[in-house]
């Protein structure tokens, strides 16, 4: 009876993952080609720290990653996945297979879970948080910055460091949420250039206030015209003669909002946070 | 005649314009402004017309040497003077009134002098503000004031305040004034992707006449002509001739600047209303400027009256500060001394409140 049930589940798991697989390489079958990476793609190792299918990682950087990772996870009781792939598999857009990738084998820990995709082909890459995640990075704030922090190496090629510094910060903010009990928001930090800002302003507005009240100790003014003293019946306007001269035309365009390509989609409500872009 | 010598000027850059026969409009070579011939004739035909009625209109000298009157022997017998031994004030007075203090520096010694050199005044407006009004103005002068040292309060001396008859010339002028405005009518067209901005430029003369009455001037060089000025207007319909018996119980300062010197200072006043009257009557433009201006005066008199004026002057570190009521109307104009101490206070605190707000805004616009 038991051992029955446990059997059943273990099947039916069993064929839904296999369906799953039918399901991924189906579209890929009828088209023919492609890579031996991109057919692997969603059946990527469960749930492993690195999945490395587009080679960029030596063997040593991907053990030292994989250390820190697993470290960071253990500390703060979440899950972290990073998974490169020469190409995205058919039908996948970077966003769709990361948020794929975090609920299926990514959220099996108690405070969330994200996954980090990159495609070289296309040179996307995806973030993806679930919504544990997303409470302690949030969206608006706690994703650019992380996004900040690793897109730039991304892009010159260094793509162990990108990885490293992404597990980094993520533990730098995991950390202050446990500790503050919010999440991280670079806007809360002491900012030089804003509090040098502030001070200067704050001498200017304090010098305005101390020279009007000093201006208003004295209310002596010279007078300039003899208003009061015009006979207002003696104004005799003798000669009047306006001449159109010419017209001048000055046009301005109007400056239109444009859009931030790097950041792709990212916040908004959903089950899933982060964002992407190319790199 | 002199119409074929006219040289015409771009109005817009003043540069020669050149005309192509059988052209109704001509473009400036300089700045590729477009005019309509016809205008422009026009335009040049009134401005030599102004320009000539300018010419034939000279400026008459005021007729200063009507001014003031002579005493009579008995007016001359009654009267005393006393200078100031610091600052050199001369004051006048009735037989019978002290002069206890300098009203311009303070100075409590007042020495007894002749009376003499002095013109018997046309006009007097007399005083209608008590020394009670003019202690409780004072008073009500010096409230609120947050940056008033207490030092200079507590010496209290409004009593001290006196009342004096300050010696104006006035001025009646009849002016001729010629001014050409440029003017500008703007519309503001917006569009999807556009702000279009269209300026329609015209030139605008205007001459005519007005008269100005009794424009006053301060004949005293100890009193300061910024303060005078403050307190005016004086209401000349209760102005009555002068007769010695006004200076009965009050102060009067002796004149030491004559008509002559005077006159230019309401001369610029004039000037410079004859012109805001006159562009007053360019009407119907959003912007309007004056570009050229002429005022001729056709002839003035000039009357010599005392005004009446509640005076105080307190020194403080050394320098003299001045509170004056008008005698008539009750305006009041003052200049006080800051404590040096308490503005920096006020400084600092506002800097400490903005600071954070500032900060708090500064940090959301730099990231
Ligand atoms: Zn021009
Ligand atoms: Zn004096």
């Amino acid at each position: 009876m038991h051992r029955k049930e446990k059997l059943v589940a273990l099947c039916l798991t069993l064929m839904l993952i296999l369906a799953y697989a039918v399901a991924l390489a189906a579209p890929k079958a009828t088209t023919g080609s492609q890579g031996a990476a991109a057919t692997g793609a969603p059946v990527i190792a469960l749930g492993a720290s690195v999945t490395d299918e587009a080679g960029l990682l030596s063997e040593g950087e991907k053990n030292s990653l994989t250390a820190a990772i697993q470290k960071v996870e253990k500390a703060h009781g979440v899950r972290i996945g990073i998974y490169t792939t020469k190409v995205l598999p058919q039908g996948y857009s970077p966003e769709k297979l990361a948020n794929k990738l975090v609920d299926d084998y990514y959220s099996d820990a108690a405070n969330g879970g994200m996954v980090l995709i990159l495609a070289m082909k296309e040179r996307d890459w995806h973030l993806s948080t679930n919504n544990p995640m997303r409470q302690r990075i949030t969206d608006d704030a706690g994703f650019p910055y992380l996004r900040d922090s690793f897109l730039s190496q991304l892009s010159d090629g260094k793509y162990a460091g990108a990885f490293t510094t992404l597990v980094q910060k993520s533990d730098e903010m995991l950390t202050y949420y446990e500790k503050e009990g919010k999440p991280y928001d670079p806007a809360s930090e002491f900012n030089i250039l804003a509090a040098v800002a502030a001070v200067i302003i704050a001498a200017l507005g304090g010098f305005m206030v101390r020279a009007s009240m000093i201006a208003s100790m004295s209310n002596v003014q010279a007078a300039t015209e003899a208003d009061t003293y015009l006979k207002r019946d003696s104004v005799n306007i003798k000669r009047s003669h306006d001449t159109y001269l010419f017209t001048n035309v000055t046009r301005t365009a109007k400056s239109k909002k444009s859009s931030d390509s790097s950041s792709g989609d990212g916040g908004g409500g959903g089950s899933h946070g982060g964002g992407g872009g190319k790199f | 005649m002199a119409a074929t010598a006219v040289n015409y000027q771009c109005p817009n850059c003043t540069a020669p314009l050149s005309f192509q026969p059988g052209h109704d409009k001509v473009t400036c070579e300089y700045c590729g402004e477009e005019f309509e011939v016809g205008a422009i004739e026009e335009m040049f035909r009134q401005r030599e017309a102004m320009a000539a009625q300018a010419a034939d209109a000279r400026d008459a000298k005021w007729d200063t040497a009507a001014a003031g009157g002579d005493w009579d022997q008995a007016d001359i017998d009654a009267l005393k003077a006393f200078t100031c031994s610091s600052c050199g004030a001369e004051i006048v007075s009735d037989g019978n009134t002290m002069a206890t203090e300098c009203c311009y520096c303070g100075n409590p010694t007042m020495l007894p002098q002749r009376f003499e050199g002095m013109l018997k005044p046309d006009f007097v407006i007399p005083f209608k503000k008590t020394k009670e009004e003019a202690v409780a103005a004072l008073k009500k002068f010096y409230e609120g004031r947050r940056l008033l040292p207490s030092a200079f309060t507590a010496n209290n001396r409004v009593e001290s305040i006196q009342a004096m008859y300050v010696p104006f010339w006035l001025f009646d002028t009849k002016t001729d004034a010629y001014a050409t405005f440029r003017a500008e009518k703007v519309r503001v067209i917006e569009t999807n992707n556009e702000t279009i901005t269209e300026t329609k430029v015209y030139e605008c003369l205007r001459s005519g006449s007005m008269a100005f009455e009794r424009i006053p001037v301060d004949g005293s060089e100890k009193m300061d002509d910024t303060y005078m000025e403050s307190i005016e207007p004086f209401d000349y319909r209760e102005m009555v001739p002068f007769s010695t018996a006004y200076l009965t119980g009050y102060l009067a300062d002796k004149y030491d600047v004559d008509a002559e010197q005077s006159a230019p200072r309401a001369d610029k006043r004039v000037e410079r209303s004859a012109v805001e009257v006159l562009e007053g009557t360019v009407t119907g433009y959003d912007h309007c400027t004056c570009k050229e201006s002429s005022v001729a005066k056709e002839h003035g008199q000039v009357s010599y009256a005392m005004v009446p004026v509640w005076i105080l002057t307190t020194k403080y570190e050394g320098k003299p500060y001045t509170f004056m009521m008008n005698g008539q109307t009750g305006k009041v104009v003052g200049s006080l001394p800051y404590d040096k101490g308490k503005a920096m206070m006020y400084a600092l605190v506002t800097a400490v409140i903005i600071c954070p707000i500032a900060y708090f805004i500064a940090k959301i616009l730099l990231t």
